[in-house]
């Protein structure tokens, strides 16, 4: 594949590719010890420039199938700043809704697909069918809830159609909806069976600690997702127009993927970053599992996120169910199918910022006053985690390079993904490579 | 769900010959297959596990580099190990394994037959290529023969 970097730092969204651990030891010494993310550039910022204000969110959607829906909210409320439009509070709890499904279905993919097999000491999920087919079928049932959620709201379970600036195009029916709570309230005996399984398999996650600044956003009245200021565990609250100030992107010898720091050399983004943030805000339930877990903020075990994303799994089915009585006790306002919002664009700047499964992101846009973008950026959560990954392996290798080869790979791929890294099939994807010497 | 197959799409219509499974499946909902639901899934490969569940029949099409000429077509059933490994789709997300684990689970006996188009161009740009925008015809008809013939 084709490696290029863009010096210019602006127009450049990565969230898919290729990473690799490099760990080179002698005799015990460390000499190297890198995480090398070696991703082509997308250009989805440029694929933005001069398209209208009515199709930069279809754009966007494509950045990424586990999180399009995100890429989509994002966007219009970008889209949406810039062009002073207004979303009705109806219209925003869809979204809120549609945010959850996603995220659910992201975190239990994650925990299921990708995180699991590195508990039982598996290389895929594969071999799971026949050694966890309950527990496997029990994933595949939450995370069909979530793309339910989606799809009831937006069309479509991927790459939502009815999302649109200043609202949605299309209701959900109150029967659909009403359908979809039944489902969510049945479905607590499958968050407590994936916790069950968890816990059964907590002990295999490392006993590793560094504290680090954890980033996310907040709001005043609920567990910050589609809204809110940003926060870092270091300094308190950040208005989001400073979200540049925030997100200080790098470039290191080793990544072709840019590294970003704000007050230390790295920081957190993800489940774990609002989990210690926002932890007192949680529903109930959730709080009863971080409880079973121990999980006390600030918690320092970047391996915990796993947890932290179970924990959310918890938040998001109750938020949902509360969020859907409270539109159905409202009744929806009705319109008219292939609803369009009447906008009548002025030229503007917006910025767009929401928790997404992986950590807070970034979509900003500037449109002239024929409603074409102007200038795009868009700054995603895994490009946010790649320098804490990197410090994480610093600390955590000299405590473990005596330790046998594969148990070494095996720790760090598992610290990799425990950042749920959105490198696609990241199983495939993650190679460890001692450059030579002995681990 | 409205009918008991399914064609389904992988592919970003945003990586230029990526999008041809999203495109063919855009022309046949216009021509309505009866009894077929056509979907578009994009990159989200893990979706195919709920789909091999819910459906009788799926055909799956997707860019496949099968080391074919630009727009040339092949059709394989993903379990068949002398044809599969070869044939490989363009997504990182291994969809054969994501339906080995959907088969395991579900015990199923659902028929999957794999309709690949070899791609030309797969960069950054929204149009697909000369040949590729050619088979377009060509692909509609071996869906419908194929989801057919299941």
């Amino acid at each position: 594949m084709s490696h290029t970097i863009d010096v210019e730092g602006d127009l450049v969204t990565r969230v898919e590719g290729h990473g690799s651990i490099v760990v080179n030891a002698e005799d015990g010494e460390l000499d190297t010890c890198e995480w090398q993310v070696v991703e082509s550039p997308r250009y989805f910022e440029s694929m933005l420039v001069g398209r209208s204000f009515e199709e930069s969110h279809h754009v966007t959607s494509r950045i990424c199938a586990i999180c399009s829906v995100s890429h989509t909210i994002a966007s219009l409320q970008a889209t949406e700043a810039a062009l002073g439009v207004s979303v009705s509070e109806q219209d925003r709890r869809l979204r809120k809704l549609a945010l959850y499904g996603e995220t659910l279905q992201s975190h239990v993919l994650h925990l299921g697909y990708l995180a699991l097999p590195d508990l039982v000491g598996e290389k895929s999920v594969l071999p799971l069918a026949d050694t966890h087919e309950d527990e496997l079928e029990t994933v595949i049932d939450l995370h069909r809830l979530g793309n339910e959620l989606t799809e009831v709201v937006t069309g479509r379970s991927v790459h939502a159609q009815r999302l649109v600036p200043g609202g949605i195009s299309q209701l959900p029916e109150e029967s659909e909806l009403q359908a979809l709570l039944d489902r969510l309230v049945n479905s607590w005996d499958a968050v407590a069976e994936l916790a069950d399984l968890l816990a059964v398999l907590a002990d295999e996650l490392p006993a590793f600690e560094r504290e680090t600044e954890y980033i996310s956003l907040t709001h005043p009245e609920e567990y910050a997702f589609a809204e809110g200021t940003i926060y870092s565990s270091d300094v308190g609250e950040i208005p989001v127009s400073d979200y540049r100030d925030v997100a200080n992107e790098y470039v290191v010898e080793h990544s072709t993927a840019k590294f970003v720091r704000h007050e230390r050399e790295s920081y957190m983004v993800g489940a774990l970053a609002r989990f210690n943030n926002n932890a007192d805000q949680l529903a109930p339930r959730a709080t009863e599992i971080a409880d079973r877990f121990g999980l006390d903020a600030p918690v320092h075990n970047p391996y915990l996120n796993n947890v932290a994303q179970l924990v959310e799994v918890a938040h998001l089915l109750g938020e949902s169910v509360r969020l859907i009585e409270a539109l159905l006790d409202d009744g929806l306002t009705p319109q008219s199918n292939y609803h369009v919002p009447e906008i009548d664009p002025t030229a503007g700047q917006g910025i767009g910022a929401i928790e997404v499964p992986r950590g807070v992101l970034f979509h900003e846009y500037a449109y002239d006053d024929t409603g074409e973008v102007t200038e795009a950026n868009c700054v995603i959560p895994t490009n946010q985690n790649h320098g804490n990954i990197q410090r994480d392996m610093e600390t955590l290798v000299p405590t473990i390079v005596d330790h046998p080869e594969d148990e070494i790979k095996h720790s760090l791929e598992m610290l990799v993904r425990a950042y749920d890294p959105c490198i696609s099939c990241s199983t495939h994807y993650l190679d460890v490579e001692f450059a030579g010497g002995e681990g | 769900m409205t009918a008991d197959r399914a064609i389904v799409a992988l592919g970003n219509p945003y990586r230029r010959d990526d999008g041809i499974g999203p495109a063919l499946v855009d022309r046949l909902r216009e021509e309505g297959l009866p009894s077929v639901d056509c979907l578009d899934l994009g990159d989200a490969g893990f979706d195919l596990v709920h789909v091999v569940a819910d459906y009788d029949a799926v055909v799956i099409v997707d860019a496949v580099d099968f080391g074919g000429d630009p727009g040339e077509i092949v059709v394989f059933d993903p379990a068949d190990p002398a044809t599969a490994p070869d044939r490989r789709g363009t997504h990182g997300t291994d969809p054969f394994e994501l339906l080995d684990v959907a088969t395991r689970l579900s015990d199923s006996t659902t028929p999957i037959r794999v309709v690949g188009v070899q791609p030309a161009e797969t960069g950054y740009g929204d149009e697909l290529s000369p040949p590729v925008a050619e088979s377009l015809s060509a692909g509609c008809r071996t869906l419908s023969e194929t989801v057919r013939s299941l």
